[in-house]
């Protein structure tokens, strides 16, 4: 383990070494979704497959140590250890990658998983590719798929798969709803505070019937302020 | 000094530690309650950890093959571990999770992100908007120190990630904490509030030292126009030793938010032997700004991070040990019998979903995560908690069986069920020992016929909540209950994790993630001419402040409400006058290290 830490501390300082970072000064960070720019770390780094055998990875809390300890490397992105299918597959910043951030070559990750246990040369490489961060990443976990299924308490799924447009578009609603009486309760908050948030108009001396239903909301808004603990 | 030897020999003598100086071979005898998994502190192999009672306290010893035995306390409480544990269940994780492994959440905690396994939705998630703050306390390890990478995102950043938690399915998560760092200092913090409203949070919390409130009183009113619902403000005890953080600011903060009509939650965070003779001071206080504070969170340490084993033991504290110091220091009107664990109010929201036919939040973490009570301070000043007058337990058992008997039903029927139900909720109410000038069985029954969120605030406009949540450390770590966590965080990179691994194993999430999104230091500075580090930082003239007549009022015109003879009258520990002023030097307990000394 020790030899495990030491190697780890030596592989994050070398994954920062100005060789490896400098010649990429005209990497772009900025990615462009519906016109808006977002900074991302990465764009085309390395995903690598190794088989392994199953006596290296001990058992599953083992490999999860494993995970755990290649997710130490700061030029390590993902890593997941999967013991059943005895392999190892390492979404890692290569030296040859195009980005500013800290990065390690294959023969330092081989070397990593061989301190660590696991023996593996670059023969057991079985597929090593491009991994576009932003497309098999970061747009998945901003837009995660539906992969099961769950009906509110006391009703059937069969009823619920029946029942669901409807409620979908009743939400959709009561959402826009919820935001027209927050915006007439902020107007009355502001009215109310008139000399903090310069409000000059005269709207609050209206003792007319729109008045009195805005402070039908206001009030609600007003006893919503309680705390929320686990939803309580 | 005391000599080393003297300390030995009385921490031999100190009942609280007697349960981590047994033998392996006496603690292999003590009976087993359950089996759960674990990590080694150490190595973080997941290995089993065995729940055990000794005597009166319910421990966890763990053996990893390479690190040997751990020994830590679980919950201090034998009999009140029993009860909570009765109200455990499942959850609904994520229809949609954000990470889909291979591995399908096997090696947890090391899957996270939040993976298929998850068993519950997002009950409060905590979205980081700066990792800058204007204090530098010791112990803290998530601000930027002087050259470390800032993290903070920008106003689409931080859009896109509030789009992602509001898109969770079924459930999508409807209560956020904006935090730090310090979030007011980020420019944007009064736009980034609008957008959560906008985007649908129905609750938004601030947490902040207040004080920057306290130094630019408009921003109360700013925040709350904007849609904060209230502030998380830490407050670790009502003196200045046990709270140097913003034992001084924290008056004016209140006052700011009382003209402001924002509420408070005061967050203590509980440490033995540093300020745990102060709970009921603590509540104390709350009490006597009931106006604006709605709750007390107490946090028993999560003592996260290598540390002497000895200190570790002395300073661990966990939730029941919190409750029953909150027992003693309260006259006993505070006691243990009154709290519950969260999971036994999901009850409440099951019935009403079932009733409704809408998805309704579910309360379904571990049950030794948190526990909870309500209180009310009657016409009379009487203090009296929500179990004197409820039979909560009865209730809920009643409503569980009205949920069940709905399974399947026609709509007719389910509403039939429900309407006996209701009919027998009566039963469970003493309505002659409820608190002077409140009718809880109408707000009870409004809170079911109307099914929305405004009658529980209006349940809490009349009381105090006093909440726990027992973050987790590597010494205490039980996967069983972070796979069931409700408190996440937002990764910048779209992931959403629980608190407890999140923050419990930083190098692999927390910092390891933000550092990929953070601007080194240098470019910082370059893109934001005239800001530096030095600048952030807030200087305290305790002179000034302590000449405030909000401060003033604050510390040294407390009513001491369990003094008075309709609440046993006799005065709460450590209740603070300005005649208890502690001397200069004795000031800070800060070491000279927090920002009073800059
Ligand atoms: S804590 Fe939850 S999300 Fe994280 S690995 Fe465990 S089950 Fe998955
Ligand atoms: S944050 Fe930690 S203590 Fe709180 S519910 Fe989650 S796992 Fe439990």
């Amino acid at each position: 383990m020790e030899k495990s830490d030491e190697l780890i501390e030596r592989l994050n300082k070398i994954s920062y070494s100005d060789d490896r970072l400098n010649h990429n000064e005209g990497f772009n960070p900025y990615i462009e979704e519906n016109g808006v720019k977002f900074i991302i770390p990465y764009k085309i780094i390395t995903e690598v497959k190794f088989k392994v055998k199953k006596e290296d990875l001990i058992d599953i809390p083992h490999s999860a140590r494993l995970q755990y300890r290649l997710m130490l490397l700061d030029a390590v992105i993902r890593a997941t250890v999967d013991f059943t299918r005895e392999r190892i597959t390492i979404v890692y910043n290569d030296v040859n990658n195009f980005n500013n951030k800290p990065k390690l070559s294959i023969d330092e990750i081989v070397e990593f998983l061989n301190v660590n246990g696991v023996h593996v040369s670059r023969d057991d490489i079985i597929e090593r590719r491009d991994y576009d961060y932003y497309k098999e990443f970061y747009s998945y976990t901003y837009n995660p798929k539906v992969i099961r299924k769950a009906a509110p308490y006391g009703i059937s799924q069969e009823e619920w798969d029946r029942i669901a447009p409807e409620y979908e578009r009743m939400i959709k609603e009561a959402e826009r709803k919820k935001i027209d009486s927050f915006k007439a309760w902020q107007r009355q908050y502001e009215l109310e505070h008139r000399d903090v948030f310069g409000v000059t108009d005269n709207l609050s001396e209206d003792k007319g019937v729109l008045q009195r239903f805005k402070r039908l909301f206001i009030k609600k808004e007003d006893s919503n302020k309680g705390y929320w603990f686990h939803g309580l | 000094m005391e000599k080393v030897e003297e300390q030995i020999d009385r921490d031999a003598l100190n009942p609280v530690l007697q349960p981590y100086r047994r033998t392996i071979e006496e603690i292999e005898k003590m009976p087993i309650i359950e089996k759960t998994q674990t990590v080694c502190p150490e190595c973080k192999l997941i290995i089993q950890g065995t729940i055990y009672r000794d005597g009166d306290n319910v421990m966890i010893r763990k053996y990893c093959p390479e690190h040997g035995w751990f020994i830590e306390k679980y919950w201090e409480d034998y009999d009140m571990y029993m009860k909570m544990r009765n109200y455990n269940y499942y959850g609904r994780g994520f229809q949609n999770p954000n990470l889909v492994t291979d591995t399908k959440g096997a090696l947890c905690p090391f899957d996270c992100g939040m993976c298929e396994r998850h068993k519950s939705h997002s009950g409060l998630v905590n979205v980081v908007v700066t990792n800058r703050c204007h204090l530098s306390c010791w112990y803290c390890f998530f601000y930027a120190k002087e050259g470390e990478p800032i993290y903070e995102p920008n106003l689409e950043e931080i859009k896109k990630m509030f789009i992602n938690l509001r898109n969770q399915k079924p459930i999508p998560a409807n209560a956020i904490q904006i935090t730090g760092g310090e979030p007011t200092l980020h420019p944007d913090i009064i736009k980034i509030v609008e957008l959560a409203k906008e985007v649908g949070f129905d609750q938004i919390q601030l947490n902040t030292t207040g004080i920057t409130i306290a130094q630019n009183p408009k921003l109360a009113y700013e925040l709350r126009r904007a849609g904060v619902s209230t502030l998380y403000m830490s407050f670790d005890g009502v003196s200045k030793r046990a709270n140097p953080k913003n034992h001084w600011e924290v008056p004016l903060t209140l006052e700011a938010l009382r003209k402001a009509g924002l509420g408070a939650v005061l967050v203590p965070t509980v440490i033995r032997t540093v300020n745990d003779h102060e709970l009921g001071a603590i509540i104390n206080f709350a009490l006597n700004n009931i106006d604006v504070v709605r709750a007390v969170n107490f946090q028993p340490v999560s003592l996260v991070g290598r540390m002497p084993s000895r200190l570790r033991e002395k300073q661990r504290i966990t939730i029941p040990g919190a409750i029953k110091l909150i027992e003693e220091q309260t006259n006993g009107i505070i006691a243990k019998e009154d709290w519950f664990s969260v999971p036994y109010a999901g009850g409440i929201n099951r019935f009403i979903e079932a009733l409704s036919g809408e998805y309704k939040y579910d309360l379904s973490i571990h049950f030794a995560c948190g526990a909870g009570t309500y209180v009310f301070l009657d016409r009379r000043n009487k203090i009296i908690p929500i179990t004197r007058f409820v039979n909560v337990e009865g209730l809920l058992e009643h409503l569980q069986e009205a949920v069940d008997k709905m399974e399947g039903k026609s709509r007719i029927v389910k509403k039939m069920i429900a309407l006996e139900a209701l009919y027998g909720i009566r039963k469970f109410i003493d309505e002659k020992s409820m608190p002077d000038g409140v009718n809880f069985t109408k707000l009870l029954m409004s809170i079911f016929l109307k099914r929305d969120f405004a009658s529980m605030g209006r349940l809490q406009m009349h009381s105090l909540f006093l909440g726990m949540m027992h973050f987790q450390d590597e010494y205490t770590y039980d996967i069983h209950r972070v796979e069931k966590c409700d408190i996440h965080y937002t990764l910048p990179d779209g992931r959403v994790l629980p608190f407890c691994t999140f923050n419990v194993f930083p190098e692999v999430y927390r910092d390891k993630v933000q550092r990929q999104y953070s601007i080194p230091a240098e470019e910082w500075q370059k893109m934001h001419p005239g800001w530096s580090y030095r600048a952030d930082k807030y200087i305290r003239d305790v002179k000034k402040l302590e000449a405030e007549p909000a401060y003033r009022r604050a510390y040294g015109d407390l009513i001491d409400y369990f003094a008075l003879p309709i609440n046993r009258g006799k005065p709460v520990k450590n209740f603070v006058r300005e005649e208890f002023k502690l001397q200069e030097e004795e000031q800070c307990a800060c070491g000279g290290n927090c920002s009073c000394h800059s």
